[in-house]
């Protein structure tokens, strides 16, 4: 979901970021966003939908196509334009975020403590 | 193994909205079940905790989106649905030498469930005019008809018939059809209880009806239950209030019951309007 500051939540991140190789279905988008966070974003099912339909009223995700394997629906979702630009920009944005620290730690390193 | 998992995912979704089970139902049962252990029968802690909660996240979104009427025509069709269906019990739980009287009050009842405003409008309108006769000399009725003697049991019939009025109105949204599942409502209502037994199966289904409500006002911020459970204790008021002015009958714990519980069910329908006003500000671009 896109927050008041215009910055992605860490899950709606992820489920965006798992849509980038292609389409994929409920469970498809669960395991994936726990493997890219090294674990960290393990959605439940309650939460992948309530972001799903977040996500898809702000025109970032579509619904691709339904399947129904073994008798279990799948239904698939696939980014839009609008939602690549919205993963880029938080992408970008994270980033210069990271910079900021990382530069200033750097720096923190070499400068002799005065205590 | 996937058939019981199954049926309790299926149970687990009854906290969404059903427009949003039908549409969304089989494809998160799925789901669920691809993410389930191997002979998994119990569904799992943090997926009851998330769907519970979903349930009345989506609930408090479709509730944002809908429009004041609305809102006041789902939450007042819910409080005349309670009433006419308590009503309908208490008739078949002590059946009154009037069968015309009693399926005058089973098609009020059909037709506020169905919403089918005019049609119950006219049911409650006769059943209310019936039961107020006694107060009313100058009204005649047919002898087909019950007639009773105190406003507490006039209100019962009279609400609902004052309410139905203004949901025939035109200019009001079109009541909805509800579940047959709340037949079971009289159906429990019906039952051969008598005296300490029938007050207590009573009382306990109205905290039971009550909790719900604080959970769906509260948890989706959704002003209709709190508005409809509001209308079905009027009444209940109406009686405490008739039962404390009369002379020798100790009933100040009753008054405070019911007194306690509008004061409640008023006070969760303002949090739930003032809730709903933050939320549509939220939404403003």
């Amino acid at each position: 979901m896109v927050r008041a500051s215009g910055s992605l939540s860490p899950p709606s991140y992820f489920i965006l970021a798992g849509l980038l190789d292609g389409p994929r279905h409920g469970y498809g988008i669960i395991k994936q966003a726990a493997e890219l966070s090294d674990g960290r974003v393990r959605l439940t099912a309650g939460t992948l939908y309530g972001a799903l339909d977040r996500l898809a009223e702000e025109g970032l995700i579509l619904a691709d196509r339904q399947e129904v394997v073994a008798g279990r629906t799948r239904r698939y979702y696939r980014l839009t334009d609008h939602g690549v630009q919205a993963l880029h920009r938080e992408a970008a944005r994270m980033e210069q975020a990271a910079r900021v620290v990382t530069r200033r730690s750097g720096s923190a390193v070499t400068t002799p403590r005065l205590a | 193994m996937s058939g019981r998992l199954r049926r309790r995912y299926q149970r687990l979704l009854v906290t969404y909205p059903p427009a949003y089970r039908r549409a969304h139902g089989e494809e998160m049962i799925g789901t669920l079940l691809d993410a389930a252990q191997p002979n998994q029968q119990l569904p799992a802690p943090r997926e009851v905790a998330s769907l519970l909660l979903g349930g009345l996240r989506t609930r408090a979104r479709q509730a944002a989106m809908e429009s004041p009427r609305r809102l006041w025509t789902d939450g007042l069709q819910l409080g005349v649905l309670l009433i006419v269906l308590v009503n309908l019990g208490h008739a078949l739980h002590s059946p009154l030498p009037f069968p015309l009287w009693i399926a005058l009050v089973a098609l009020g009842a059909l037709a506020v469930l169905r919403g089918w405003a005019r049609t119950a409008l006219l049911a409650t309108a006769v059943t209310a005019l019936a039961a107020a006769r006694p107060l009313l000399p100058q009204v005649s009725l047919p002898w087909w008809l019950p007639g009773y003697g105190d406003w507490s049991v006039v209100a019962r019939y009279a609400v609902p018939a004052v309410v139905l009025a203004v949901l025939a109105w035109p200019g009001m949204g079109r009541p909805q059809a509800r579940s047959w599942w709340w037949l079971l409502l009289p159906a429990a209502a019906a039952l051969p209880l008598e005296g300490q037994a029938w007050a207590l199966a009573q009382a306990s289904l109205e905290v039971g009806l009550l909790l719900v409500v604080l959970v769906v006002t509260v948890g989706a911020l959704d002003p209709r239950p709190a508005i409809g459970a509001a209308m079905y204790l009027a009444p209940g008021v109406v009686h405490a209030v008739e039962e404390s002015i009369t002379p020798g009958t100790p009933s100040t714990l009753e008054l405070g019951y019911w007194a306690g519980l509008a004061a409640l069910m008023v006070a969760l329908a303002v949090v739930a309007w003032r809730a709903r006003r933050r939320q549509l500000r939220q939404r403003e671009p």
